[in-house]
């Protein structure tokens, strides 16, 4: 039987899984914004 | 019909107005540390008469003014427009006192561009200014952020239908719980548990540049403060061109994108739904209308070949082009390079990257993404149903925290606010060409002022005439409060000049 996480702990978790959360996929925009901006200006680079 | 504003409707005004000013005041406990622990005493002294100043017309409001009733939601709306001018009135004292502004306007127009997280400043000689009116400064702006009826709320005991209508009143229209004042204190925590996180990783940084420890902490502090809460402030003139760091740069980008995003989603994220970010409305909107921006801006300045080296190009574009979206208004380059170098296609593009701006409830302004993306919505219902005919019925659908079925009053009331946001932009522009300006650069900065963003092209500085001062705090106010609790002021001041 697994141990019962404390309440301490519990709130650790729900504090680095919002930080991983919107760290990862709340930058996607720029990401995909970032992409489009070098193929085009690559594009026009050439 | 309309009735004039009663003696005792001006006296639940005056009351909650009185309780937000004395709020102020204990605010002001922080800078005044500051000064006492940097030996700043001149300083100190500027900060004491601004509490006195504040703890005196408080607290006389709330004793003429005390009142048992709850505010209505009419009330709500008054309390929280009137409240932000009268929160600029008096937190505009130590600025004032400081010596760094040419005119009480000049002081007043920086506190409400910090409590609106605009950035755009008047202030001179800002690179001796004290670590007091610094912490000042950004402290303004980070509580502005999260809004100063929140800080209110924060405190109060319960979740009174008059709460409701003051959350409302400074444009979050969202909750995070049932309760109004759980919601405030959510927003408080989520904000105060990323200050904890980045401003170490911002002090590390800043360190490993070379500022000393008490310089580098402080530094990050600000820094943090500003970027969260999408302000653009900064405690040197050059803003984050000072720092001269691609990875200072890479880490303030992500703090100012999280403080843009709606704190809803956040609350989601937090409680585990974090497939929220990718069905999110807001988020979609964001991410296509930033790319559009982003590929204007680049065509723009490829175009011009302003930067010989790729890599610089597109460092400079995109932290400028994040930083009008999100309404930051953090700068990397001089406010003249706009026009001087990057030329009107970029300029455009960024401009229209500020008009746009991040998401509703959270620390941004502009229009907001989920207004486009109704918008948009909304345009492409209207063609599947010209296309399909009338007997066939046609359904959308938007997901915001919950999916819904997109209704006509939705689309009707997000375009009303863009099109009060689209008529601010215009008052601003003509205002600034109507004062000699060139007419890309007048719409630039009028654009920065009503979307909260700070970006500057160099309109904006302490010798523009005062009339434009004028037009631009009212924007910052306006395009901060999201026109309901402006309306509600001005209407309650023509009734009350109505005389009847």
């Amino acid at each position: 039987m697994s141990r019962p996480t404390s309440p301490a702990a519990q709130r650790w978790r729900t504090v680095a899984a919002w930080l991983v959360g919107m760290g990862v996929e709340g930058l996607l925009p720029l990401v995909l914004a970032g992409i489009a901006a070098v193929v085009v200006g690559a594009f026009l680079l050439l | 019909m309309m009735l004039r504003p009663r003696r005792d409707d001006l006296a639940i005004i005056g009351f909650f107005t009185g309780k937000i000013v004395i709020g102020i005041g204990l605010l002001m406990t922080v800078p005044l540390a500051t000064a006492l622990a940097a030996a700043e005493w001149a300083a100190a002294i500027d900060f004491v008469i601004g509490m006195a100043a504040c703890l005196v017309l408080g607290l006389s409001a709330t004793v003429t003014c005390r009142t048992a009733r709850q505010p209505s939601w009419s009330h709500g709306l008054v309390v929280a427009g009137f409240s932000w001018i009268a929160a600029t009135a008096v937190g505009a004292i130590p600025h004032w006192l400081s010596g760094h502004y040419g005119a009480y306007l000049d002081a007043a127009f920086d506190v409400m561009s910090g409590y609106t997280t605009t950035g755009l400043v008047l202030i001179q000689d800002l690179d001796h200014v004290s670590h007091a009116l610094n912490m000042w400064r950004h402290l303004l702006t980070f509580a502005g952020g999260q809004g100063i009826v929140v800080i209110a709320l924060t405190f109060m005991a319960g979740g009174s239908s008059g709460a409701s209508s003051l959350y409302v009143g400074e444009g979050k229209d969202e909750r995070l719980l049932p309760n109004v004042t759980r919601t405030a204190r959510a927003i408080w925590l989520i904000s105060l548990v990323e200050l904890a996180v980045a401003t170490p990783v911002l002090w590390a940084l800043l360190a490993g540049l070379g500022q000393g420890p008490g310089r580098s902490f402080l530094h990050a502090l600000w820094m943090f403060m500003s970027a969260w809460s999408t302000g653009g402030f900064g405690p040197q003139s050059y803003n984050a061109y000072y720092y001269h760091s691609a990875a200072f740069e890479a880490v303030v980008v992500v703090i100012f994108v999280a403080g843009s995003l709606n704190f809803a989603l956040h609350w989601a994220v937090w409680n585990g739904r974090r497939s929220e970010i990718r069905r999110n409305l807001e988020v979609i909107s964001f991410t296509v209308t930033l790319t559009l921006a982003v590929i204007l801006t680049t065509a723009g300045l490829m175009r011009l070949g302003v930067y010989p080296q790729f890599i610089a190009a597109m460092r400079k574009m995109f932290y400028q082009v994040i930083s009008g979206h999100t309404t930051t208004g953090l700068m990397t380059i001089y406010a003249r390079v706009f026009v001087r170098q990057w030329g009107p296609v970029a300029m455009l593009g960024v401009t229209m990257a500020m008009a746009l701006g991040a998401s509703a409830c959270s620390t941004a302004g502009g229009i907001k993404g989920l207004r486009i993306g109704l918008a948009a919505k909304g345009l492409a219902l209207t063609v599947r149903r010209s296309l399909v005919g009338e007997r066939t019925r046609v359904v959308a659908k938007w997901h915001h925290i919950r999916t819904r079925v997109l209704d006509d009053e939705v689309v009707h009331a997000s375009m009303q606010v863009t099109l009060c946001y689209l008529g601010l932009y215009a008052l601003g522009t003509l205002a600034g060409v109507l004062c000699g300006y060139p007419p890309l650069d007048a719409l630039f900065d009028g654009v920065s002022a009503g979307s909260n963003s700070g970006l500057s092209c160099g309109v904006t500085s302490p010798s523009m005439p005062a009339a434009l001062k004028i037009v631009y705090l009212f924007e910052m106010w306006a395009g901060r409060l999201e026109f309901g609790a402006v309306f509600a002021v001005v209407g309650y001041i023509a009734l009350l000049a109505r005389g009847r």
